[in-house]
């Protein structure tokens, strides 16, 4: 086994509430490609940061070429020769090509940059793996493709041994994605080996010569690409119970439609979407992270402006834009970003109940205090939040009250569609169930839901109709009783039904 | 080969440099007193101090931060001037003039390390060292006075016909300041700190070290502007400094530097610098009354800012498209 590269053995994550890796295995040869993939939250980008630099295992070895290694930080990792494109751009969009390739790295001569050398090398890469940049054009005028040559330039610059593609092609068109992976079969052929994330299954078997299958923290086996076929992948990716922590929703008879959405279209995010919800029912919007199902519902609140399309609400028409005029037709949405967008942390419990619907309790500007403190009591008993009393910081709250608080401030304005986004991110198992039970309890007074989720359980659980989007555009509708986790992963990585 | 957007830069820039040459041949055409040899070179000289300072705000500016304190900063300066610059003795003022350069670096350092080490705020840091610079400025000289000595005074202030030493000595700050930004590795560490911190600190930037070298580079130009403004005015005065802080804001954005970092070209700022110089000169050539002077250099800063900002729009639109 000497041609073994990176030999990474028993990688263990714990991160508050959540195991993220337990015991991971993984292993990465000469001159191979090797992809990663799993659902969203399987561990595949704790796992990759690990050899980034940015997280620590707690327990668990690296080995690189045999010799067994700590990473501190990305510069280190970067020295011992592993190069890292991530999924986001990470350039400065101020800078050039040239200064962004060799920031911190930059060729001296006389205390000066020798811009000549750096441009030479650059146009070396260039020439090496078939791309044309121009070393002096600023990065914020490229195309996402180019600057994605430029965070692989600069990845190449340390002649590394390993390069790691996350999600590489997700922001590629058809041309991009083939030059790309010619530039990637290239870079094996010199014999880099490459670790490929990525959720397009088809893309892996054109590209991968061995695949490894995380789940839950868990690796679930590691097979070379002949021996498998994508159905096989994709079982081995799902296949878990479903827990008993969700309410029996087989009762409930649904209402007149709430909200429509019509032919909703944000340019490069979302083309033609349209769903409705009725009274009482919650509409699960999933997928793989980033398909478009936040620009829906973020349209839906008035925060991202579209294109094209129609929302009406109650029969009445919804503008492109404008939060205010959402919240007073009963349309509110609880924020997957609970500490940056959500409460404000260093204020009451009462105070941060009270943000979204004080218009409704001013008068002239003046604030109506016995009605709010009146009803956010009433609100915080309904919501069975455990705090000291209304004046509380929320800071000081669990990550399950605080979610309850944001429930309760969006109550409070008596919404008729709430959007929740991600409603147990943060929250731990028990006050996930309650915050389940509060949610059915909603829909039963005839409050329609739309949810977004990246955990799959959850999703299946609770909507009563799923809605899987795939760049942009809902790939699938499934009913409660048909949305399995086989279905719901096809259709979010667009593969037809066995 | 230069890009799109260094070329819209660059475009700023020369837009100007064509603003302020209309406005100078225009004056030139319309007033008598204005075209005189002697109010060009004076103008030419004038504007020089506001031009130094201003390079080391648009240092700072680019890289994210901004300095409000250069002004008590050179106002502290000159009352060290006023001190030590009083003696014949060439040895003594050759290290009084470096002590007050000095000064303006030491001050730089403090808000370095306040806003990268203590993790104030610019704003804050900058704001409370001027506040606590201009008692310090009347603690040393209670009210303008003191004295430079005459031979050093007017040696910095030579002039020879149109060209004069302050003028040769804002050039050389200039190409040493235009050499650190462009032609150094802590230049792009500028621009890159000032984009993003957070990203240039994961590709391997040193920004707390980056960031404090901009506060010392900017103190280093306050300190310099008020070794010049003391040995124009012969004297010390412990408030003479006070309009700079704004004015240097003024003449970087003027001069392309954009307010959220990364963005910025020196060349700009020295034209931004002497377009508000010459306006200064021009009013005070038409006798206009102080005050509007004031409202006017306010007024050119936010209609700087809307300009720019408009600009940047119709870039991005153009882009999209």
């Amino acid at each position: 086994m000497e041609n073994l590269y990176l030999k990474m053995s028993g990688i263990t994550k714990q991160f508050p509430g959540v195991k993220a890796l337990d015991g991971v295995d993984f292993d990465l040869k000469k001159g191979e490609i090797h992809a990663l993939v799993g659902e969203n939250g399987a561990g595949k980008s704790t796992l990759m940061n690990m050899l980034g630099g940015n997280l620590k295992p707690d327990s668990g070895m690296i080995e690189l070429e045999g010799k067994r290694v700590s990473i501190s930080g990305p510069m280190e990792s970067l020295e011992l020769g592993i190069g890292f494109v991530h999924q986001e751009s990470n350039l400065l969009s101020n800078l050039t090509v040239l200064e962004n390739v060799f920031l911190a790295r930059e060729k001296r001569r006389h205390g000066t940059l020798d811009r000549a050398a750096m441009r030479k090398e650059i146009l070396r890469v260039n020439e090496r793996l078939g791309y044309q940049l121009n070393p002096d054009a600023q990065v914020g005028s490229l195309h996402l493709a180019e600057q994605q040559c430029v965070e692989i330039t600069r990845a190449l610059l340390s002649e590394p041994r390993i390069l790691i593609l996350d999600e590489p092609t997700a922001a590629l068109d058809d041309s991009e994605v083939a030059r790309l992976f010619d530039i990637v079969r290239r870079l094996r052929g010199e014999g880099v080996a490459i670790i490929y994330i990525s959720h397009r299954l088809d893309e892996i078997f054109q590209l991968a010569d061995r695949i490894t299958v995380l789940k839950d923290g868990k690796v679930v086996g590691t097979r070379a690409t002949g021996e498998v076929t994508k159905d096989e992948v994709i079982a081995m990716m799902v296949g878990r119970v479903l827990e008993d922590i969700y309410p029996k929703r087989d009762d409930i008879t649904f209402g007149d439609t709430l909200l429509s959405v019509e032919n909703l279209s944000i340019p490069g995010r979302l083309s033609n979407v349209s769903f409705s919800v009725r009274a009482g029912e919650i509409v699960g919007l999933g997928g793989l992270e980033g398909q478009g199902q936040r620009d829906a519902a973020r349209a839906i609140f008035g925060d991202v402006p579209f294109a094209q399309g129609r929302i009406t609400a109650n029969g009445l028409e919804l503008k492109s834009r404008g939060i205010r005029g959402r919240i007073r037709r009963g349309v509110g949405y609880v924020t997957h970003d609970r500490r940056g967008e959500g409460l404000v942390l260093n204020e009451s419990v009462r105070k941060n109940a009270a943000l979204a619907s004080l218009y409704r309790r001013s008068r002239l500007g003046f604030v109506d205090a016995a009605a709010e403190r009146r009803e956010a009591d009433e609100n915080v008993e309904r919501m069975q939040i455990k705090t000291a009393g209304l004046e509380q910081k929320v800071a000081n709250l669990s990550g399950g009250n605080q979610q309850k608080v944001m429930l309760a401030r969006w109550l409070m304005t008596k919404p008729r569609v709430l959007i929740i986004d991600e409603p147990t991110k943060g929250v731990d198992v028990g006050a996930r169930m309650s915050v389940y039970q509060i949610i059915d309890q909603l829909t039963r007074e005839g409050i329609g839901i739309i949810m977004l989720t990246s955990d799959m359980m959850e999703l299946i659980g609770l909507s009563d109709r799923v809605l899987v989007f795939y760049e942009g555009r809902i790939s699938r509708e499934l009913k409660r009783g048909e949305a399995t986790e086989e279905r719901i992963m096809r259709a979010a990585s667009s593969m037809p039904d066995e | 080969m230069k890009t799109k957007k260094l070329n819209q830069q660059v475009r700023g820039v020369l837009t100007i440099y064509l603003l302020l040459i209309l406005v100078f041949i225009g004056m030139c055409i319309s007033s008598e007193s204005f075209r005189s040899l002697y109010n060009i070179t004076n103008l030419l000289t004038q504007c020089v101090p506001l031009a130094c300072v201003a390079m080391g705000q648009t240092l700072v500016i680019i890289s994210g931060g901004i300095d409000l304190s250069v002004g008590s900063a050179i106002s502290v300066c000159t009352a060290v001037a006023a001190k030590l610059l009083n003696t014949d003795n060439p040895a003594q003022i050759a290290f009084g003039a470096a002590a007050v350069v000095l000064t303006g670096v030491v001050v730089g350092a403090v808000n370095g390390l306040g806003i990268n080490m203590l993790k104030v705020p610019p704003l804050i840091t900058t704001l409370c060292t001027s506040t606590a610079l201009s008692g310090v400025a009347l603690w040393i000289l209670p009210m303008a006075g003191g004295k430079i000595n005459r031979v050093f005074a007017r040696f910095v202030y030579q002039k020879w016909t149109i060209v004069s030493m302050p003028l040769l000595i804002m050039l050389a700050l200039f190409l040493i300041m235009r050499t650190v930004l462009y032609h150094t590795r802590t230049g792009v560490d500028i621009y890159a700190i000032g984009r993003d911190r957070r990203i240039a600190s994961t590709m391997g930037v040193d920004a707390r070290r980056t960031s404090i070298k901009t506060y010392l580079l900017c103190g280093l130009c306050a300190g310099l502007t008020g070794l010049l403004l003391a040995c124009r005015m012969r004297v010390g005065d412990p408030t003479c400094g006070t309009a700079y802080s704004m004015d240097s804001i003024t003449a970087s954005v003027v001069g392309g530097a954009s307010m959220a970092g990364g963005v910025g070209l020196l060349s700009g700022t020295i034209a931004g610098a002497f377009l508000i110089g010459m306006l200064s000169n021009i009013m005070n050539n038409l006798a206009v009354n102080q005050f509007y002077q004031y409202v006017l250099k306010g007024g050119l800063l936010v209609v700087a800012m809307i300009v720019y900002s408009i600009s940047n729009l119709l870039e991005v639109k153009r882009h999209e498209k």
